[in-house]
C-alpha cells in the first residue's frame, strides 16, 4: 500500500518530470531567442541604427539630431552615383562571367576526375584563396604598372616597342586582378567539396545508359549541383556592391568608381559624409529581396540531396587529357600563388619596385618594417583574432545552419533574414554602426578599445557565407543517417557531434580556414574600432599602401601569407583526417 | 533643442533589442550620474599680455601659485589612471608625453591613430556620454564642418593662462592663428614655409628647370601632355592655396583642372613612378603627397633618381623655382590643436596645452621634429631652428603669403573648396 508520504514524493517527481518535459519542449524557444538577440544585436541593430541615422542631417550623425531627407537626396544629385552603379555591374559581370565557368570546370575536374595530384592542386587553390588580396594586387601592380611594371619593361626590350601594353589601372586590369586574387579560387573552394560529396551512382547510371563523360557532366553532375552553384552565385551577387580593395587600389587612381569605392569616398572625405554614405550602403539591402527567396526556394527542395546512407565516392577517368589539364592548372596556379609571391619578395628588396637603376637592392624596407613596433604587435593581434575566429565561427555557423535546415523551430525565417541582412552592409558602415552600438551599451561598452570587441566582430563576420555553406552541405545529406542516430537514442547534440561533424568535416575545415583568412585580412570593419595597441597586419598593410610604401606593404603582406598558409597547413593536416576520404 | 543621443532612437525602432538592452541595464544596475569634472579655480588672466611681456613680480607670484595649484589639481584628477593622448604633432608626441610624465608625474599613454579616426571616436564617445580623450591634433575640415558646428569643441583660448603663452607678441604676426572661421577652436601652433604652394618635381633627363619660372608656365600647351598631377577629384591642398594666392587665383586653378591634356591621378605613387620612368616630365603634387617618396629616393641614391623636388633638394643640384611668393602652410594633420567639449580631465588639459605652448617646450618641439618629413616649426617667435630644415623655416626678412589662419582666410578657403569641387565634377 502506498503511504501518503510516498504519494507526495510521487506527485513531486511527477511534477518535476513534467517540468523537465516542459523545459525540454521550451529548449528550442530559448536557443532561438538567444540566437536572435545576440545576432540581432551585433548584426541587425547597427543596420537599423544606420537607417535611423540616415535621416539625421546634422553636421555629424553622432551629435544633436536634425531630421530631414537631404541625405537621401544628395547621392542622387551626385553625377557619379549612377555611373558607379553601372561600373559595379560592369566589373562584376566581367569577373563572374569569366571566373564562374572556369571555377566550375576546375572544381569538377579536381573533385570528380583522376587528374594527377588533385589534392595538391586543390591545396594550391586554397593557398591562392589565402593570399591576402591587397598583397596580390600589389604584386600585379609591380608586374603590370604602366610605367615601371616588370612585364611592360620586358616587352619594351622587343624591337619597335616603345611602351609596354599593359596597364593594371584600367577596367581590364581590375577584372584581371579580380580573377587573380580570389575570383576563381573562392568559387573553387566553395564548389569542390560539394562536387566531391556527390553520389557516383547517378553518374554511373548515366554512363551505363550510354552517356559520355562530358554529357554526364552537363546532364547529371551539373543539375545535381544547382544548389551549391546557385548559392555561390547568390553570394557573388551580394558582392556586386561589396568588393572593395581591388577597385580602390586600381580604379580610384584613374577616377573610376564603383558603388563601394564611392561609398568609401563619401566616408573618407576630410569632413566625412557618413549619412549619404549610409544611404548608399542601405540601398544595397534591396538586393536581399531578390536573393533570399530564391535561395530558400532552392534549398528547400529535397531532391538535391546527394549523399545518402549508401554514399560511395568515385572518380572519372580523364584518359589522355589528364596531363594537359594538369599543366594548364599548374600554370594557372603559378599565376595565382607562387608568381605573385616571388614578385612581392623581389619587390620588397628593391629600392623602388620596377626601377632598374643602381642601387637596385636594399634592405631598407625590411629594416623599416621589422623595427616598427607596430609590426610585432600587429602579428600578435592578428594571430589572436584569426585563431579565435577559426575555432568559434565554424561551430556557430554550422549549428545555425542545422537549425535553419533541419528544424521547424519558430523564428527560423527571422534568423535567416538576420544572416542575409548583415551581408549587404559594407564593412566600413557596419564598423561605424558597431562603434555606436558598443559605445552606447553599458556592458558591451566595457569592451571598447580591447581586443575582445574585435574578436566578436571577426567571429561574426562572414556569417552569411559560413551559414549558407553549412546549409548547402547539410541539405545534401539524406535524413536517413540522422534518423538512424535518433532511433538509436542519440540526443540533439550527440547527433550533431557523432553524425554531422564527421560528415561536415571538409566543410568545417573550409569554414575555419575562411574565417581565419577573413579575420587576418579584415580592414574596413575593424578600422574604427582599433587603436594603436590592437592594430592588425591588414590594417598596417593598408596604412602603408595608402602612404605609397608598396615595398613595405608587400613585406606585411608576405607576413600575412606566412600566417594564413600556416593555418592552411594545420587545417589540412588535422581537419580532413576525420572527414569523408577521397579514394583514388 | 534637447540633445538626444541617436542610438536611443535606434533602440525605439527595434523593440526586441530594446527589451534586451533593458534586461542588460537592469542586470547591471542603473548608472549613477557622474559628476562633471570642473576646472580648478583660476585667477583672472595673469600679467604678460602684449603690452607687458615681462610679468611683474606680483603677477609672477600669482601665476606660480596658480600653476602649482593646477599641477596638483591635474595630478589628483588623473590619479591612478593612465591618460590616453592622441597625436599632438607627428613624430614628437611620444617624446612630448615622456617629457610631460617626467615633469608632472602624470602617466600618459600615446595612441598614434589617424586624426580622422580620433574625430569619429570622440563624436561617438560624446554621443554615448563617455568621452575619454581630452584634446588632439585636428584637421581644418573636421573642425569647420563637423566638430565646431556640432558643439563638440571647447573654445581654446580660455584654457591659456601661462604668461609666456598669452603674450601674443611672442607669436608670429603678434597674434594667434586659427583653423576655423570663428577663430575659437583650432589653435594653429605650427606652419612650414613652402616656397612652392603646389609642389613640383621634374625628370632631369626630360626637362630643364629653366623652362619654368612661374606656375603660369604650366598652362602652356607645349607642357600639358608632359604633366602628371596628383589630387584627382580632390579640392584640397595646393589647389585651395593656389585659388586664394594673390599671384595666382581662381582662374589659374580652373584652367589647370579643366586642361584635357594633363594626366591627373589620385595615386601619388603612380605619378612619381611616371616621372621616374620618363613617361612624364613634370609632376604636380599636393603638399606632402610625394614628399616622403621623393625624399626617400634622394636619401638612398641622390645621384641616380632623375627626379628632384625643390624646397628639400640636395644642395648643389639644379632646382626648379617659381617667382610666385612662398606661403606659410600649416599641415592639415599636425599643426592645429583642438580641445573637445567638456574634456574628462580639464585640469590636465589646461596644464598640457599651456606647457606645450611655452618657449621651452616649443624649442623641444623644433628639436625633435623629423627632418625627413615636412616639418611644422613653431609659430612662436624666437624659437631656435632645431631639427627643422632651413628651407622650411621662416626667414624674418622675407614676405610670405598667409592663406589660412584668420576668419577671412578660412572663409575664403570654403569658397575655394566649393568652386574646385564643382570643376572636378564637371571634368
Amino acid at each position: 500500500m502506498v503511504s501518503p508520504q510516498q504519494k507526495t514524493v510521487a506527485a513531486r517527481l511527477s511534477r518535476l518530470a513534467g517540468g523537465l518535459r516542459a523545459a525540454r519542449s521550451q529548449q528550442p524557444v530559448f536557443i532561438m531567442a538567444v540566437l536572435l538577440l545576440v545576432l540581432g544585436f551585433f548584426l541587425i541593430y547597427p543596420i537599423l541604427l544606420m537607417v535611423v541615422l540616415s535621416f539625421n542631417v546634422a553636421p555629424h550623425i553622432f551629435l544633436e539630431a536634425e531630421w530631414g531627407l537631404d541625405n537621401w537626396r544628395i547621392p542622387f544629385e551626385d553625377p557619379r552615383v549612377f555611373q558607379a552603379v553601372a561600373n559595379s555591374f560592369l566589373i562584376w559581370g566581367a569577373t563572374v562571367g569569366l571566373s564562374f565557368p572556369i571555377a566550375t570546370l576546375i572544381s569538377w575536374v579536381l573533385a570528380r576526375t583522376n587528374i594527377p595530384f588533385s589534392h595538391s592542386l586543390e591545396f594550391l587553390f586554397w593557398i591562392s584563396y589565402l593570399m591576402p588580396g591587397i598583397s596580390v594586387v600589389l604584386a600585379w601592380i609591380f608586374l603590370l604598372d604602366p610605367h615601371l611594371g616588370y612585364l611592360n619593361t620586358l616587352v619594351e626590350f622587343l624591337p619597335f616597342v616603345e611602351q609596354g601594353p599593359f596597364n593594371i589601372f584600367s577596367v581590364p586590369g581590375i577584372v584581371w586582378a579580380g580573377l587573380m586574387t580570389n575570383g576563381i579560387s573562392t568559387k573553387v573552394m566553395l564548389m569542390t567539396p560539394a562536387f566531391r560529396n556527390m553520389d557516383q551512382t547517378l553518374e554511373e547510371a548515366a554512363r551505363v545508359a550510354g552517356a559520355s563523360t562530358i554529357s554526364t557532366m552537363f546532364r547529371v553532375t551539373l543539375p545535381l549541383m544547382v544548389s551549391p552553384m546557385a548559392l555561390v552565385f547568390a553570394l557573388q551577387l551580394v558582392r556586386v556592391f561589396q568588393s572593395f580593395e581591388i577597385e580602390q587600389l586600381l580604379g580610384v587612381p584613374f577616377g573610376f568608381f564603383v558603388y563601394s569605392t564611392l561609398i568609401f569616398d563619401f566616408a573618407r572625405q576630410e569632413a566625412p559624409q557618413y549619412a549619404p554614405a549610409m544611404v548608399l550602403g542601405l540601398m544595397t539591402i534591396f538586393i536581399i529581396v531578390l536573393i533570399v527567396p530564391l535561395q530558400r526556394w532552392i534549398l528547400q527542395r529535397r531532391r538535391y540531396t546527394t549523399i545518402t546512407g549508401h554514399f560511395r565516392p568515385g572518380l572519372i577517368d580523364l584518359g589522355r587529357a589528364r596531363y594537359p589539364l594538369f599543366l594548364t592548372f599548374g600554370t594557372l596556379l603559378f599565376l595565382l600563388t607562387i608568381g605573385p609571391g616571388i614578385v612581392l619578395l623581389a619587390g620588397s628588396f628593391m629600392v623602388r619596385a620596377g626601377f632598374w637603376f643602381q642601387p637596385l637592392i636594399t634592405t631598407h624596407h625590411w629594416e623599416g618594417v621589422l623595427t616598427d613596433a607596430r609590426f610585432l604587435g600587429a602579428v600578435k593581434n592578428t594571430l589572436v583574432l584569426a585563431v579565435t575566429a577559426a575555432v568559434l565561427s565554424p561551430i556557430l555557423f554550422s549549428l545555425i545552419a542545422y537549425i535553419l535546415v533541419r528544424t521547424r523551430w519558430a523564428g527560423r525565417s527571422v534568423l535567416d533574414f538576420i544572416i542575409w541582412g548583415s551581408a549587404v552592409v559594407p564593412g566600413m558602415l557596419s564598423g561605424l554602426g558597431l562603434l555606436m552600438v558598443v559605445l552606447g551599451t553599458p556592458v558591451i561598452g566595457m569592451l571598447y578599445g580591447t581586443v575582445w570587441i574585435l574578436i566578436i566582430i571577426v567571429v561574426l563576420q562572414g556569417n552569411t557565407t559560413g551559414v549558407n555553406i553549412s546549409k548547402a552541405a547539410i541539405v545534401q545529406v539524406g535524413f536517413d543517417m540522422e534518423e538512424a542516430a535518433r532511433v538509436s537514442g542519440a540526443g540533439w547534440l550527440g547527433t550533431y557531434f557523432r553524425i554531422w561533424v564527421p560528415l561536415l568535416a571538409p566543410t568545417l575545415v573550409l569554414l575555419s580556414t575562411m574565417n581565419f583568412v577573413m579575420a587576418a585580412g579584415a580592414t574596413s570593419s575593424l578600422i574604427l574600432l582599433v587603436s594603436f595597441d590592437n592594430q592588425t597586419l591588414s590594417i598596417l598593410a593598408l596604412l602603408l599602401t595608402e602612404d605609397g610604401k608598396r615595398e613595405a606593404a608587400s613585406i606585411v603582406g608576405l607576413a600575412i601569407i606566412v600566417v594564413t598558409t600556416g593555418m592552411a597547413l594545420i587545417a589540412r593536416h588535422y581537419g580532413l583526417q576525420f572527414g569523408v576520404s577521397h579514394h583514388h | 533643442m534637447e540633445r538626444r543621443p541617436m542610438h536611443r532612437l535606434g533602440v525605439l525602432a527595434f523593440p526586441v533589442l530594446s527589451a534586451a538592452l533593458l534586461l542588460i541595464a537592469v542586470a547591471c544596475g542603473s548608472d549613477e550620474p557622474t559628476a562633471t569634472p570642473t576646472l580648478s579655480p583660476t585667477a583672472t588672466l595673469v600679467p604678460g599680455g602684449p603690452s607687458s611681456p615681462t610679468p611683474t613680480p606680483d603677477a609672477l607670484a600669482v601665476f606660480e601659485a596658480e600653476w602649482d595649484a593646477l599641477i596638483v589639481a591635474a595630478q589628483e584628477e588623473t590619479a591612478g589612471e593612465t591618460i590616453t593622448i592622441m597625436r599632438v604633432i607627428r613624430g614628437c608626441t611620444g617624446p612630448l608625453a615622456e617629457l610631460f610624465e617626467q615633469e608632472f608625474d602624470i602617466s600618459l599613454r600615446f595612441e598614434d591613430t589617424s586624426v580622422s579616426t580620433v574625430a569619429d571616436r570622440v563624436l561617438a564617445e560624446m554621443s554615448a556620454g563617455r568621452l575619454s580623450i581630452d584634446f588632439s591634433a585636428m584637421t581644418e575640415g573636421r573642425i569647420t564642418d563637423q566638430l565646431a558646428p556640432g558643439g563638440a569643441l571647447d573654445e581654446f583660448e580660455p584654457y591659456l593662462f601661462h604668461p609666456g603663452v598669452i603674450d601674443k607678441s611672442q607669436w608670429f604676426g603678434g597674434r594667434y592663428f586659427w583653423r576655423d572661421v570663428e577663430e575659437k577652436y583650432g589653435f594653429m601652433h605650427g606652419a612650414n614655409v613652402e616656397e612652392q604652394m603646389i609642389a613640383l618635381a621634374y625628370n632631369r633627363a626630360m626637362f630643364s628647370p629653366a623652362d619654368i619660372t612661374s606656375y603660369w608656365d604650366l598652362l602652356k600647351p607645349e607642357f600639358a601632355s608632359m604633366i602628371v598631377a596628383g589630387g584627382l577629384g580632390r579640392p584640397s591642398g595646393g589647389y585651395l592655396d593656389a585659388y586664394n594666392h594673390p599671384d595666382l587665383g581662381p582662374d589659374f586653378v580652373r584652367q589647370l583642372v579643366e586642361s584635357p591634356d594633363i594626366t591627373f591621378t589620385a595615386d601619388t605613387r603612380l605619378a612619381v613612378d611616371g616621372l621616374l620612368a620618363g613617361r612624364y616630365g613634370i609632376g604636380i603634387f599636393l603638399p606632402g603627397g610625394a614628399q616622403d617618396s621623393l625624399t626617400l629616393l634622394q636619401l638612398i641614391s641622390p645621384d641616380n633618381f632623375p627626379v628632384l623636388q625643390t624646397g628639400f633638394e640636395e644642395e648643389g643640384l639644379p632646382t626648379l623655382s617659381v617667382k610666385e611668393r612662398g606661403i606659410l602652410r600649416p599641415s592639415s594633420h599636425d599643426a592645429s590643436l583642438a580641445i573637445f567639449k567638456n574634456p574628462p580631465h580639464p585640469n590636465f588639459t589646461k596644464l598640457f596645452v599651456n606647457w606645450f605652448l611655452t618657449h621651452e617646450i616649443q624649442t623641444f618641439r623644433n628639436e625633435c621634429l623629423d627632418a625627413a618629413r615636412p616639418p611644422q616649426p613653431s609659430m612662436r617667435e624666437g624659437i631656435p631652428i632645431g631639427n627643422v630644415l632651413p628651407a622650411a623655416y621662416r626667414d624674418p626678412g622675407k614676405e610670405y603669403a598667409m592663406l589660412t589662419g584668420t576668419a577671412e582666410l578660412n572663409e575664403a578657403r570654403g569658397v575655394a573648396h566649393d568652386a574646385i569641387t564643382a570643376w572636378w565634377q564637371a571634368r
